[in-house]
């Protein structure tokens, strides 16, 4: 090795690009030339002074805030686990007091009024048949088509295609398809249970009467179902899922590789066909079944909590942070369902979105933000607000939609380091903005693995709730 | 640990910000990624925060520090290669134990080098000017400064470190950083 190779090799550890054999090299050569050793740590720290001045995310304000966010959220925690230790320890001392004569006297008395053991199993026993044998019985209502909203609806019965008219009765194996501008309803006689068919989807009916079992091939079906006999639950399959339902209000969309269930009231039992595996969706909540995507029930996505703050001076995301009304009293909350704010000409304002991110995809993402003023965007490693990082900062405001910046502008990169995101997870993300004068406004983006970057849409929102 | 109150912590952040960017440089001069740098310096902060009742203030608070990084980043030597959060496990290894690594940070004063830094860079022509603030500013790649300069990855490497050479001859002539 020779003068010139150590250049080369400097340039890849500050280019974080060194392979580990070239390390052994570099290592070595260190070792036998102390002005090499001095000289690879000058660089070092030189570079990484400069990094810290041109990269809007590595400012000293940006550091110091990530810093105090930290440090705040690691003493709440050790708080918390210091009052609980002291609440064990005080239950532990007083439970051991607690036990005295009295207590024991009336636990004698009520065990003495009490039937065996043996009475009180075959008690239970026929209850649980009187009440079970309802939950044996078939469900009843026959299926038959509603009138027929829009254009034509196909109804294949084997080979044969018939008229679908308000009223028919399907069988089993009858397949049913809505066009582009057409959707239906399958009724099931006095029951309350109702099946709307969504345009352009496909949908077979497996039985025609006892447990209702279909099987969504593709599009949507929106469902209201009326409470069914215990075993004879409605069955919905779809290419990767099954829906089981007892009783409930749900959406359920079949694309050819995935499957999205939103459920309103009630629950829906929801098992991907691959591997299994299933998990119980309630009211407010939605579960994917799809390759690369860990099931899930999370809370419907389709907004982010929006909150404002008015009357608080200062220019800087700190004069927020700081504020006593910060962040339990924000002077208005609202839902915004994409993430970006409409552009406003105000003074002492701030504004916060906060909520979670749900990726499609597992893949790497980079995020953009995009403010009036002085903007700061926030993204933890999990749903948890306590880990979050601040991963991007707009210092000073950037143009909306990251226009091209004007001549004399000095450019800075709102724009995160990749962060590597798992479908079917949720992440907390929050963005803040404060803006003293003049016009205020605040735009996340994000680039999905081979998509094009674009504003956050509530498709991949949920509003912020505290974690009980 | 005294419960938090906003004094103690006020007091605390202005320490942050007094000591932010020589820690930072010196976490970097340990070999830790470019990307886990402020990580590990919050990291600092806050253990530094916890065991502020620790700190005899008689002494250099810059260097305790800096010991309390050099643990942390030793500390990352024992988890798993994909999770660590250095450039190199020997390298670091190397560095952590060697003590010029920390003689360089507390040599001379950080703002001291920034000063200098930034004059000895507006010193240099338009082009390499630009090639330096694509590479930190925009955080490029040689990679992808080959495409916008037209130049070769390697070519690329080569004038970055010409330039990169210049600014430090150009900075050790301004401040006693021996």
């Amino acid at each position: 090795m020779n003068a010139e190779h150590f250049k080369s090799l400097l340039a890849r550890v500050l280019d974080d690009e060194l392979t580990p054999a070239q390390s052994v090299e570099l290592i070595e050569w260190l070792r036998q030339n102390p002005d090499a050793r001095v000289e690879l740590s000058k660089h070092l720290v030189l570079w990484d002074l400069y990094s810290q001045q041109t990269r809007a995310e590595r400012s000293a304000t940006a550091f110091a805030d990530a810093c105090r966010t930290r440090i705040v959220a690691e003493t709440d925690r050790l708080e918390f686990v210091h009052e609980t230790q002291q609440r064990l320890r005080r239950s532990v001392k007083e439970r051991g007091s607690s036990l005295d004569s009295r207590t024991w006297q009336f636990t004698e008395w009520i065990a003495r009024w009490l039937p065996s053991p043996r009475w009180i199993v075959a008690t239970a026993l026929v209850l649980l048949a009187i009440l079970a044998l309802p939950g044996f019985l078939r469900t009843e209502g026959v299926p038959e088509l509603a009138p027929v909203a829009g254009g034509r609806i196909e109804i294949l019965r084997g080979q044969e295609a018939i008229a679908a008219v308000a009223g028919l009765r399907l069988q089993a194996n009858d397949v049913i398809r809505t066009g582009s501008d057409t959707k239906t309803v399958i009724a099931y006689g006095r029951e309350a249970t109702r099946i709307e068919l969504e345009p352009n989807s496909v949908l077979k009916l497996l039985t025609s009467n006892g447990g209702k079992q279909l099987e969504l091939r593709e599009g949507m079906i929106d469902a209201i179902v009326a409470r069914q006999r215990w075993f004879h639950p409605m069955l919905v399959k779809t290419p990767q899922a099954e829906a089981r339902v007892l009783g409930t209000r749900f959406t359920l969309t079949a694309t050819n590789n995935r499957t999205r269930l939103d459920v309103s009231e009630g629950k829906v039992r929801f098992t991907t066909t691959s591997d299994g595996e299933a998990v119980t969706v309630t009211a407010g909540h939605s579960a994917i079944a799809a390759f690369n995507t860990k099931l899930a029930a999370l809370p419907q996505t389709g907004s982010i909590l929006r909150e404002i703050w008015t009357g608080i001076p200062g220019g800087e995301v700190n004069d927020l942070l700081d504020h006593a009304d910060y962040p339990n009293r924000p002077a208005h909350r609202n839902m915004l369902n994409t993430f970006e704010t409409p552009v406003i000409q105000t003074n002492n304002y701030a504004c916060r979105l906060i909520g979670y991110i749900h990726p499609p995809v597992t893949g790497d993402y980079t995020f953009w933000i995009a403010s009036g003023s002085y903007g700061t965007l926030w993204l933890s490693p999990d749903e948890h607000p306590v880990g979050k990082v601040r991963i991007a900062a707009a210092v000073g405001g950037l143009p909306r939609g990251w226009a091209p910046p004007k001549p004399g502008y000095r450019y800075q990169m709102p724009q995160s380091p990749e962060v590597r995101l798992v479908a079917g997870r949720r992440y907390f993300i929050q963005a803040i903005e404060k803006t003293a004068t003049n016009s205020s406004h605040l735009e996340v983006a994000w680039k999905i693995p081979g998509a094009e970057r674009e504003i956050i849409s509530g498709e991949f929102l949920s509003p912020f709730e505290p974690i009980k | 640990m005294t419960p938090l109150d906003p004094d103690n912590l006020g007091a605390f952040s202005e320490l942050v910000h007094e000591h932010q960017a020589g820690l930072r440089a010196f976490i970097r001069a340990l070999g830790v990624e470019t990307d886990w740098v402020d990580d590990l310096a919050q990291e600092t902060f806050v253990v530094a925060f916890e065991k502020r009742h620790q700190f005899d203030t008689a002494k250099n608070f810059g260097k305790w520090l800096r010991g309390i990084a050099r643990n942390l980043v030793a500390n990352e030597r024992r988890k798993d290669a994909r999770r660590a959060r250095i450039l190199d496990g020997p390298l670091t290894d190397y560095l952590v134990e060697n003590q010029n690594v920390a003689e360089m940070a507390e040599a001379v004063e950080s703002q001291e080098l920034i000063q200098a830094m930034n004059d000895c860079i507006a010193q240099l022509p338009e082009r390499s000017r630009a090639l330096l603030e694509r590479r930190y500013e925009a955080n490029e790649n040689a990679s992808a400064l080959s495409r916008i300069f037209s130049l070769s990855p390697e070519a690329i490497r080569q004038s970055l470190m010409r330039i990169r050479a210049g600014v430090k001859h150009c900075v050790e002539t301004k401040v006693a950083w021996r």
